[in-house]
C-alpha cells in the first residue's frame, strides 16, 4: 500500500510540477534565436527520493541511490546509478535479510520534443544492471500440512550467504521536468529481468537490492524512481 | 496484495512428509491384516490423537519434525475401556532432520533420515511382535516405511 500511496503522490507533484515548469520558463521576452542555442550539455547528478523517504516511512528498509547522466547528443543521454539497500522479509514462517549494492548502467533515450530552450523529457531507458549482496536467514517454520502437533517451533539458527550477486536488463520509462533553473526533478517505472543470479544453497534469494523482490515463477522484477537532479552545464549547443 | 501462486503452497506439493505404517501378520509376514480399531496416540503428550479409531492394515502419521524422536502409542481395541480387551504398546521412532528449501511460499520442509525404530518390550502383554523399517529416509508419502506385525 505504501508503494502505491507513494506513487500517486510523486505522480501529482510532478504532474503540477511539470506544468509551472512550462509556464516558469516560457518567458515571451526570449526570442527564439535565443532559446535555438540554448541546449544544455553537462553532467547531471542526483538522488532518489523514493529510497530515503522509504527508509523513513517503513519499517525494515534502507535504501539510497545516486544516479548521474550526461547528454551525448540531441536525444541520447549516458546514464548510470549507484545504489545500497537492505531489505528485511518478515513472514510468518520465513524471516530473511537481504543486503547490499548495485549499479546500474546504460542510457536513456529523450522522446519528447522540446520547445526550444527547455530541457523536459519523456525518455526511454535501457541499463545493465548488477548487485552484489548477502542475505541472512534469520529464522524459519517447517511447513506441513499435518497439524496435530499444534507446537509451532521457528528454527532460529540464523545463517548468513555471502558473495551472492545477480545481473538483469532494465527498461525504464519516465518524465524528467526543469523545476526550476538546472534543478530537474524525474519519476521512472522499471522493469527488469535476471540474466544471472548466484543462489545460496538450500535457500533463494527472496530479494535483490537493485532488482528488488523476486517471483518464483519468473525472473522478471519491478521498480520505480523519484529522482531530484541538479544539471551541471558544461557547455551549450 | 492478491494471492499470486508465490503466495500459496499448492495442495499438490510434496511438502514435510508423514510416516507410512504397514500392519502385516506376524505368522505369515507377506499377508496384511487389519487391526480392529485402533488408536495411535502421541506417548509424551497423550492428548494428541494421531490416528483416531477405525479398523485398518495401514496408516499415516505426522513426527515430530522439531524433535529427533517421536513416541507413539498402539492401542488395539480402542473403543473399549475393558482392559481385558484394550492394550497399548508403545513404539519409538528416532531420526534426523534435513530442512530443505522449496519456494516462497511453502518455505521449508523437513525429511526424516536415519529411521529407526524401538518396540517397547511389556513382558508378554504386547499386541505388537515386531517391526520392520522399510525405508530409512522418509521423504514421500507414497509408499509404507514401516511394518508393524501382530
Amino acid at each position: 500500500m505504501q508503494r502505491i500511496l507513494l506513487f500517486s503522490i510523486s505522480l501529482m507533484l510532478l504532474s503540477t510540477a511539470a506544468v509551472f515548469a512550462q509556464e516558469s520558463t516560457e518567458s515571451p521576452s526570449d526570442t527564439l534565436a535565443q532559446k535555438k542555442r540554448d541546449n544544455k550539455y553537462g553532467l547531471r547528478l542526483g538522488v532518489d527520493l523514493a529510497k530515503p523517504l522509504r527508509t523513513a516511512i517503513e519499517d525494515g528498509y534502507t535504501g539510497f541511490e545516486i544516479t548521474a547522466d550526461f547528454r551525448v547528443s540531441k536525444r541520447f543521454y549516458a546514464a548510470l546509478e549507484l545504489g545500497t539497500e537492505e531489505k528485511e522479509r518478515l513472514e510468518e514462517n520465513l524471516n530473511s535479510i537481504a543486503r547490499g549494492s548495485y549499479f546500474k548502467i546504460g542510457a536513456d533515450f529523450n522522446a519528447y520534443d522540446n520547445w526550444p530552450g527547455l530541457n523536459n523529457s519523456i525518455f526511454a531507458g535501457l541499463r545493465y544492471g548488477f548487485s552484489s549482496f548477502e542475505q541472512e536467514l534469520l529464522s524459519y517454520g517447517i511447513y506441513t500440512t499435518d497439524q496435530s502437533y499444534e507446537e509451532f517451533q521457528l528454527r532460529e539458527e540464523p545463517q548468513t550467504f555471502e558473495s551472492l550477486n545477480a545481473s538483469w536488463i532494465e527498461l525504464m520509462v519516465g518524465v524528467k521536468t526543469e523545476l526550476f533553473n538546472n534543478l530537474f526533478l524525474s519519476l521512472n517505472v522499471q522493469l527488469k529481468r535476471r540474466i544471472s543470479e548466484t543462489k545460496p544453497e538450500n535457500f533463494d534469494n527472496l530479494y535483490i537490492p537493485g532488482f528488488n523482490r523476486t517471483y518464483d515463477e519468473s525472473s522478471f522484477g519491478v521498480g520505480y524512481g523519484y529522482t531530484i537532479s541538479y544539471l551541471i552545464p558544461i557547455f551549450k549547443r | 496484495m492478491g494471492c499470486t501462486r508465490d503466495d500459496i503452497c499448492p495442495e499438490d506439493t510434496q511438502t514435510t512428509p508423514l510416516l507410512i505404517i504397514t500392519f502385516k501378520d506376524f505368522a505369515n509376514r507377506t499377508l496384511s491384516k487389519t487391526v480392529p480399531n485402533l488408536e495411535v496416540r502421541d506417548a509424551e503428550n497423550s492428548e494428541i490423537v494421531l490416528f483416531s479409531v477405525s479398523s485398518t492394515d495401514s496408516i499415516a502419521i505426522p513426527l515430530r519434525n522439531f524433535d529427533t524422536r517421536t513416541e507413539l502409542l498402539f492401542v488395539r481395541e480402542a473403543d473399549t475401556t475393558d482392559s481385558e480387551e484394550s492394550n497399548a504398546d508403545r513404539f519409538n521412532l528416532l531420526y534426523t532432520t534435513e530442512d530443505i528449501y522449496l519456494n516462497r511460499a511453502c518455505g521449508f520442509i523437513t525429511n526424516y533420515n536415519d529411521l529407526s525404530g524401538q518396540l517397547i518390550n511389556e513382558e508378554g502383554s504386547n499386541w505388537l511382535f515386531s517391526f520392520e523399517v522399510l525405508q530409512t529416509t522418509i521423504s514421500d508419502d507414497n509408499a509404507a516405511h514401516l511394518t508393524l506385525f501382530h
